[in-house]
């Protein structure tokens, strides 16, 4: 067995609905390996949730499709997995946080009976000692084991993401997808909740996929980071690779755009002017040719490939192909 | 918990004043002399005045109203001017027979819809999602009196299979209480239908998939309560409906209901009877509403706190 736990290979999602084929996901690939955090980077509809909900196998369906692709996890096709299989690993081995902790909580029922009905669920063990065991992971998350009687809304939104992670760890899960899990937070509780997840990350050794949209939160919490636009991967690398050295335009465009406190310009802050490729028509070429400010002939003919500009560092680009300009 | 109710019941007070004056007057707008209908076609003017006086009718409204609810409060809910007889007695025989058939009628069209709107809004946009859609429009739309004289005529009179009216056998409830549960039967469906579809689609159902929850716990486990609280409403408002709006129904049955009580009074112009039997509804269905909201704060969490 390889030492990745979770590998995405070609993966194609499109979404079939009255207006015409929506194609979120074209060819999207990249690997987890144990124990390590995969930053998700992308804009908004680079098919960084989608991903992630196949990985659970939760697509919505109809109107999704997987088209093709293999989704490996612990060498096994997630996509191929019967109902029941599927069931028992979600929120066992492989569980996911969402964006919004507002609403990612049943109104209705106290939280201790929401987590222990997740543990008895899948550890086999009664209502007591399911109770016992959420309380743990409350304390774990720094909330008191009491609250366990209270309902929602009687949580912070931080506390209620604390929650919702305390759930997602609750059965010692191989694979945490945490979705935009700080998106929703203010700027306090955004850096108490990724202190929270690092240590738990040191602590338990879970793989984490960690989507984002903020390089600030990447680079606190990754190993590696994985550049997604219009629903495949542009570049790939270790947190170090990419950080200090982006090849992609695409990439480069994205920390240009980090506001930079140093500069004594106060201009207004930098863009990737345009937006990303209707899903619905595609390009021929390279789906960031229209945007991109390097853009060849060749971008709007050719779709390019990965390219293996380091070790541990891909990038999908023509810049980079053998024969046109050097690195 | 004790306290909630009971802020609940006392703000009930001034809503039952404004329900009694409005009965009250609504009443006394209906054409007509009361004292001429009472004195009878052949009486002359003075027996007219006579009977004014010694009913009060010569009085201020107001005086009249406090008059009427005074009685009231003692029990006592006037005599009808056609029969002679207490309308306190006559209720109680007829308000348990309307009662019994709003509680069958609600029972079926809670069961029935709550169960038709959970099956239809987990097959979304299936055939049986939209035959029962079709069907739920089709019963809203039935006024329950055609719907119960179609039934009559159909299997009583076609088919012959049950009894055309008789309050004897319980068999007799079948046609009334199918009949008036059909309007509430599609309201609750479609509404839990809807409120199924809207829970459905919350986060925290795509959490409770990934947690690894199955269909039918998701369904019952994590949306259903979610979705009761407004669907309880519902049933709640058509209880309050049936108790008082079998009204016609109740006429084409020949079920001896306080409908059936209201109507015949309304033709004959029997204010004091009409004048507190709809109090009476009025009443049992500020009750209803009552009971329905303390049922909404079981269930829903958030209310306890505010």
């Amino acid at each position: 067995m390889s030492d990745n736990l979770l590998e995405i290979k070609d993966l194609h999602i499109e979404f079939r609905t009255f207006d015409g084929v929506v194609k979120a996901i074209n060819g999207m690939s990249f690997n987890v390996p144990r124990g390590k955090t995969i930053g998700l980077v992308g804009e908004t509809g680079a098919g960084k949730t989608t991903t992630a909900l196949a990985v659970m196998g939760l697509v919505p369906s109809p109107p999704g499709v997987i088209t093709s692709g293999q989704i490996l996890f612990e060498g096994e096709d997630v996509l191929k997995m019967s109902n029941l299989k599927l069931r028992n690993i979600r929120g066992d081995k492989i569980s996911m946080i969402f964006q919004n902790p507002m609403t990612s909580l049943n109104p209705v029922y106290r939280i201790g009976k929401q987590m222990s009905d997740v543990i008895m669920m899948h550890q086999n063990v009664d209502r007591k000692t399911a109770e016992q065991r959420a309380g743990d992971m409350l304390e774990i998350v720094g909330i008191r084991r009491e609250r366990l009687n209270n309902y929602p809304h009687e949580f912070s939104g931080g506390m209620k993401q604390r929650v919702c992670i305390a759930m997602g760890l609750s059965c010692n899960p191989q694979l945490l997808i945490a979705d935009e899990p700080t998106t929703a937070l203010d700027v306090t509780i955004q850096a108490q909740i990724l202190e929270l997840m690092k240590g738990l990350k040191e602590k338990y050794n879970t793989s984490t996929i960690f989507i984002t949209h903020a390089l600030g939160v990447v680079a606190e919490i990754a190993d590696y980071v994985v550049v997604a636009y219009a629903g495949m991967v542009i570049e790939q690398g270790s947190l170090k690779e990419i950080f200090t050295d982006p090849k992609h335009p695409y990439t480069k465009g994205l920390f240009a755009c980090l506001p930079d406190i140093d500069s004594e310009s106060s201009g207004a802050l930098k863009v990737i002017p345009g937006a990303m490729p209707d899903p619905m028509q595609l390009p021929v070429g390279c789906k960031f040719c229209k945007r991109c400010p390097e853009a060849m002939k060749i971008c709007y003919m050719k779709e390019p490939e990965d390219i293996e500009i380091a070790e541990e560092h891909k990038v999908r680009c023509h810049l980079y192909q053998m024969g046109s300009k050097k690195q | 918990m004790i306290k909630y109710i009971c802020k609940r019941v006392i703000s009930l007070l001034p809503v039952l004043i404004v329900v009694s004056m409005l009965v009250f007057l609504v009443v006394h707008l209906m054409p007509g002399d009361p004292a001429r209908i009472i004195a009878g076609e052949m009486a002359t003017e003075e027996d007219v005045e006579r009977i004014r006086t010694a009913y009060g009718l010569d009085l201020p409204l107001y005086r009249q109203y406090f008059n009427y609810m005074r009685g009231v409060l003692k029990g006592d809910l006037g005599t009808s001017t056609r029969t002679h007889r207490a309308v306190s007695e006559e209720l109680a025989i007829r308000f348990p027979k309307t009662f019994q058939l709003a509680l069958w009628a609600t029972f079926v069209a809670a069961v029935l819809g709550v169960g038709i709107g959970i099956l239809s809004s987990s097959m979304r946009y299936s055939v049986l999602d939209n035959v029962v859609s079709f069907l739920a429009l089709l019963g809203l739309a039935t006024p329950p009196f055609y719907l119960g004289l179609m039934c009559i005529l159909f299997f009583c009179v076609n088919l012959g299979w049950l009894p055309i009216s008789s309050d004897v056998a319980r068999i007799a409830l079948i046609l009334p209480v199918a009949s008036v549960s059909a309007r509430s039967l599609a309201v609750i469906a479609r509404m839990t239908r809807s409120s199924m579809l809207e829970v459905l689609g919350q986060d925290y159902i795509m959490m409770a998939k990934a947690q690894g929850f199955s269909n039918r716990k998701v369904v019952f486990g994590c949306a259903l309560k979610n979705a009761m609280t407004t669907v309880i409403t519902t049933i709640g408002l058509q209880f309050g409906v049936l108790l008082g709006g079998a009204v016609v129904t109740e006429k084409v049955f020949g079920w001896p209901g306080i409908g059936d009580y209201l109507v015949t009074a309304i033709k004959a112009r029997d204010f004091m009877v009409v004048q507190s039997t709809v109090l009476v509804i009025a009443l049992s269905y500020v009750i209803v509403n009552l009971i329905v909201d303390l049922l909404y704060a079981l269930i829903n969490p958030k209310i306890k706190l505010s």
